[in-house]
């Protein structure tokens, strides 16, 4: 019968839901084969139809790995359909998959990780994603041995980077079972100062791993949840907003890392005798039209997008949330002004108005991140406004008013911190689009310097060999997009977990 | 979970004595520094430098800025929008070096030094002011060319390497892309339109040749007012000239005004004989060139050449400056001058002007009386005023290009060049005259192969001039002439891969290789007119003013080659501007070690 059939499926497919695994592994299969296929394109030449060997072997390694993943999926749902658990040797098979980070396949290595572990808390999951985070920017960094030298602080990096990898891997096994449900044992506290420590790296998950900890520790009545822990679990459950998240990490941890590992003159000293190479071992994304190492150069062009990015939105936050919270709290005449004001910098269209302070005050970080700041004020006051008029008027800030609390305390302390979500969500997409700015306006030639390695600055010199030296556009290009694709993937799965309706 | 602990451990414990045995820090390659002061600064002092320059030079000023900073002085990058604010800087002194070029379109050394060295030149824009240069500028201008290779030679090296104004950075190349339409023979340097040709003769008369200019911007079509970058070259085509300058330099008579020309024994006085089949071409209201009737004479040459040399005939006049030792020009009436008058070879001037088959039967002056049939001809003396055999490639510039005498003068009867206001007075020339639309009143009169019709934002609407050279049959230029502005050199790329233009006046140097491998077209390689230095600011307000160990520290710092290769090597070496037309023979020779010696020398001087 048809209907029963129908039915089972559903059933099979609820039954499928219940666990993580398939999911893991279909998305860890899905975009394996996506960037084998993507590096397959890219490794034909189609003048004269011919095939480049490494680039070839990559993809071929991708798409292998993408079936090894889909053989194991298979193998997992008849499994889970019929018995309803997935068995150990099955579960250690998935083992192997964490392998496939040596190629940089974070997503058949997260697979691996999901399966192998029965138990996954929410502490599990984070220090895997903080894991691979180092493990990644370790293997990043080694590709400089394949040039003639390495910067002088190199082995220290690479000693240092070893260092905190051991101590999260160490902390890995230890989590997933010094935790249970919203209680850590006391021993963890330790753990999670040296977590929170060890952020100076710029691993945010590390940060992360350790903020959870230290409260689990410090919890007095574990059957209360804790609001915010809450968010992150939920933010965990869509594969999408954790890869944004953890592209995100990656990129901000190896800006501050390169320092150590990546050699700045590379990036920005010409060597006369390398001008317009094409990628190889030594120089994995080619050289440009100086001879300058373009993967040295979006590597350290990293750094300046993301800070740009993050001040400057975190600049027109600040001022978005006062003008915001004063215009909706007293509303009437100052609401008026505030408001008029901020309607004329919002009639002035997108770059312009960062173009004309950067003519008039001359070219500079600083003032890049003044001129993006002070453009995307007013869309921030008006969000708070919006939160500001809808919350005046609830219980508890009449609570607050009737018991005589002053106007600051009840903006600070009971207004502003329950209007927080739609800010938030808002900044993660807002700091995507300051990457986006900032890279256009260098690309105009009115953002940094030109011979300092900004992701706009690359791509505009590489515009110019689009035909002979395409690569010298592809990965500044790719890099951008990758960024603000990351910022939108975390800023809507922040939005999904920050919803109370989909709680 | 604990062996796989134990394996990343391992992992991890292999890599390092794995990296540390066959890697090579920085360190042991560059010898630990030591003799890389990159990050230290030169030793003994600070040197730090601003440099201005034009953004479309942005390639090389990366380059100066890299090479400088290797060597430990600081670079504050300058750059200028365009060429005008680049020049406004410069004149004013705001920089410490500054890329500068300077083109020689006329080919003689003269004008490739005298407007940026001497201290009066008229594009004198980095202060220098030195009598012994001045001097030798002067001497060498009246020297044939025999002799004036060593005044010139001394003048370059002087500049160049004893007081160091300005080092050479590298001569351009212009590389011709151009669609198989156009024969590739008829593309030559010194392009003159009425040159080019169709590979196929028969759509000369009806296929319109689309050619590329990046200045957009017209100030005039009187040709004494006209500055290079926006309407140099059309000039060129739309007066004629008493000469014509040649693919090597040379002057001929080919195209221009005269049947021959000869030279006085002394050099001060140049004859030419002139043609009388050419006549002035006007345009109608809708745009139809029509033959005015009136023909290119004597007295149109004499009045030109008068009205160039004088700064005071026209406001906004830019060519005077080289015509500075032209004395006078007369029409010549009386046949025993040309008889009298020796040649350098002994030969009588009426001889060498005969030279090319016209029988002189009578020289007249007024321009009714001219009949070159019946061996009446008119004959122009040009007079300078020491010997300057360099006046003929003057002659060619199309300042001294030949217009309507009677005409121009009535259009501009009641000019006060004293209280010249451009918003209302009304001048012959003005640009606007030729835009299409409501202001279009086409009142050129012109002389030269081409006639411009109309113009708008996008192009300029050429037609080959009916009415010049008739008696000349075999002379048939393409009718048809479009000049599109593209100013970005990148997009006339394009245009020319597009099948938009046909042949388009510059080429990214960087991209020649992209045009020699497209099968729909044709490339050619020339030797480019302009020269870049680095020059110093020599008004006094740096530091590099002051010392020319300074300026012989930085400049030993420069490599040609590196700026070559950035170039993709389409680039020649030159020692100063007049390499474009004369080799002195001198060579650029910093040592490895001149910079660390003359930055002492101006260390111990500063003490």
């Amino acid at each position: 019968m048809k209907n029963d059939k129908f039915f089972a499926k559903k059933a099979n497919q609820r039954l499928l839901k219940r666990h993580q695994e398939p999911g893991s592994l279909a998305f860890g299969a899905g975009a394996s084969a996506f960037l084998g296929a993507a590096v397959g394109l890219m490794a034909v030449d189609f003048k004269t139809w011919s095939v480049g060997a490494i680039p070839a072997a990559v993809a071929g390694l991708f798409l292998a790995e993408a079936l090894a993943a889909l053989l194991i999926l298979q193998v997992v749902n008849r499994q889970i359909i019929s018995g309803g658990e997935i068995s150990r040797p099955v579960r250690l098979i998935g083992a192997l998959l964490f392998l496939t980070i040596v190629n940089g396949n974070i997503f058949c290595c997260v697979a691996g990780l999901m399966l192998v572990k029965k138990e996954k808390n929410l502490e599990y999951q984070v220090g895997c994603y903080m894991l691979l985070v180092e493990i990644l920017i370790i293997l990043v960094s080694c590709l400089n041995i394949f040039k003639p030298w390495v910067c002088n602080s190199f082995f220290l990096g690479i000693g240092i980077l070893a260092a905190v990898i051991t101590i999260h891997a160490v902390s890995l096994p230890l989590v997933a079972s010094h935790v249970r449900g919203n209680r850590a044992d006391k021993c963890m506290l330790p753990l999670a100062v040296v977590l929170i420590v060890l952020t100076v790296t710029g691993n945010l998950f590390s940060l992360l791993l350790g903020l959870i900890l230290l409260r689990k520790v410090l919890t007095k009545d574990d059957h209360i949840s804790i609001g915010w822990v809450d968010v992150v679990k939920r933010l965990f459950r869509s594969q999408m907003a954790v890869l944004g998240a953890f592209i995100i990490v990656f990129l901000l941890s190896i800006s501050i890392c390169a320092n150590l590992t990546f050699d700045y003159g590379i990036a920005v000293d010409n060597d006369y005798s390398l001008i317009l190479q094409p990628p190889s071992l030594a120089y994995p994304f080619g050289t440009d039209d100086y001879g300058r190492c373009v993967f040295t150069r979006v590597i350290f062009g990293a750094r300046i997008s993301l800070a740009v990015g993050i001040f400057s939105t975190a600049m027109s936050i600040a001022a978005g949330i006062i003008l915001g919270a004063v215009a909706g709290f007293y509303s009437g005449t100052t609401d008026n002004v505030i408001m008029r004001i901020l309607d004329i910098f919002m009639a002035i269209p997108g770059l312009l108005l960062p173009i004309a302070i950067i003519a008039a005050f001359g070219t500079n970080t600083a003032n890049v991140i003044f001129a993006l700041g002070v453009g995307a004020i007013p869309s921030y006051a008006r969000t708070i406004r919006a939160s500001v008029l809808q919350l005046q008027d609830a219980e508890f800030v009449e609570a607050a008013r009737a018991c005589g609390a002053k106007d600051n305390v009840i903006i600070f302390q009971h207004i502003l911190p329950n209007s927080m979500a739609p800010l938030i969500i808002r900044a993660t997409l807002g700091i995507g689009a300051g990457v986006t700015a900032v890279s256009s306006l260098s690309y105009l030639g009115l953002g940094i310097a030109p011979h300092i390695p900004e992701w706009g600055n690359i791509l505009k010199a590489g515009s110019a060999y689009l035909e002979t030296n395409p690569y010298m556009a592809i990965f500044p290009g790719f890099a951008i997009v990758l960024l603000v694709l990351a910022f939108n993937f975390l800023g809507d799965g922040l939005r999904d977990a920050l919803d109370p309706k989909l709680k | 979970m604990k062996k796989k602990v134990l394996a990343l451990l391992l992992c991890c414990a292999m890599l390092t004595p794995l990296l540390g045995c066959n890697v090579q820090t920085k360190d042991d390659v560059q010898g630990g520094g030591s003799g890389a002061p990159s990050s230290s600064g030169v030793q003994g002092g600070a040197v730090s430098l601003k440099l201005l320059y034009s953004s479309a030079d942005e390639t090389v000023a990366n380059v100066i800025r890299d090479e400088l900073t290797k060597a430990g002085m600081t670079v504050e990058m300058s750059a200028a929008a365009d060429g005008a604010t680049f020049r406004e800087q410069e004149s004013a002194g705001n920089f410490d070096i500054a890329i500068s070029s300077w083109a020689n379109p006329v080919g003689t050394p003269d004008y490739g030094c005298r407007g940026i060295w001497h201290s009066n030149g008229d594009s004198n824009m980095t202060g220098i002011s030195d009598p012994k240069l001045d001097e030798l500028i002067v001497k060498a201008s009246t020297e044939t060319p025999d002799v004036y290779v060593n005044t010139y030679g001394e003048a370059e090296r002087y500049a160049i390497e004893e007081q160091c104004y300005m080092t050479p950075l590298y001569q351009n190349t212009s590389g011709r892309g151009t669609s198989k339409v156009l024969n590739q023979d008829s593309v030559v340097l010194n392009q003159r339109w009425e040159k080019l040709a169709y590979t196929d003769p028969s759509l000369t008369d009806t296929r319109t040749l689309n050619i590329t200019q990046t200045g957009s911007t017209i100030t005039t079509w009187d040709c004494i007012r006209a500055d290079d970058q926006s309407s140099g070259y059309s000039l060129d085509e739309m007066y004629i000239h008493l000469l014509t300058l040649q693919p090597d330099w040379g002057v001929s008579t080919e195209e221009s005004l005269s049947y021959s020309y000869a030279i006085s024994e002394d050099n001060t006085q140049y004859f030419f004989l002139l043609r009388d089949d050419c006549g002035f071409a006007r345009i109608d209201k809708d745009g139809n060139v029509y033959d005015s009737g009136v023909k290119v004479a004597g007295e149109d040459v004499v009045y030109s050449l008068n009205r160039v040399k004088d700064p005071n005939s026209t406001p906004m006049h830019k060519t005077y400056s080289m015509y500075e030792n032209l004395a006078s020009v007369e029409i010549v009436t009386d046949m025993s001058v040309l008889e009298n008058t020796k040649t350098a070879d002994g030969k009588s001037v009426r001889e060498v002007l005969e030279a090319e088959g016209q029988t002189i039967g009578s020289i007249v002056e007024s321009r009714g009386d001219v009949d070159n049939d019946a061996g009446s001809y008119q004959v122009v003396c040009c007079t300078t005023s020491v010997p300057y055999p360099q006046i003929l490639n003057c002659l060619t510039f199309h300042g001294a290009g030949i217009v309507d005498s009677e005409y121009v003068e009535e259009m501009n009867k009641d000019l006060d060049v004293a209280s010249y206001d451009p918003t209302t007075d009304k001048l012959y020339g003005d640009s606007v005259c030729t835009v299409e639309g409501a202001t279009y009143d086409n009142h050129l009169s012109l002389s030269g192969s081409y006639v411009i019709t109309s113009m708008n934002d996008y192009q300029m609407n050429f037609t080959a001039n009916p009415c010049i050279r008739t008696k000349d049959t075999a002379r048939n230029p393409i009718k048809n002439i479009v000049v599109k502005f593209i100013g970005d050199r990148d997009a006339a790329l394009s245009a020319l891969r597009s099948g938009d233009v046909d042949f388009p006046y510059f080429l990214p140097e960087a991209k020649y290789d992209i045009v020699e491998q497209d099968e729909s077209l044709d490339f050619k390689l020339l030797p480019g007119i302009r020269v870049y230095m680095l020059a110093f600011n020599m008004h006094g307000n740096s530091e590099v003013s002051k010392s020319a160990d300074l300026r012989k520290a930085i400049a030993s710092v420069i490599s040609y080659d590196d700026i070559s290769a950035v170039l993709a090597g389409n680039t020649i070496q030159v020692y100063s501007t007049m390499g474009t037309c004369l080799d002195c023979g001198n060579k650029l020779n910093y040592q490895p070690g001149d910079t660390q010696k003359y930055l002492e020398a101006y260390f111990a001087s500063k003490q």
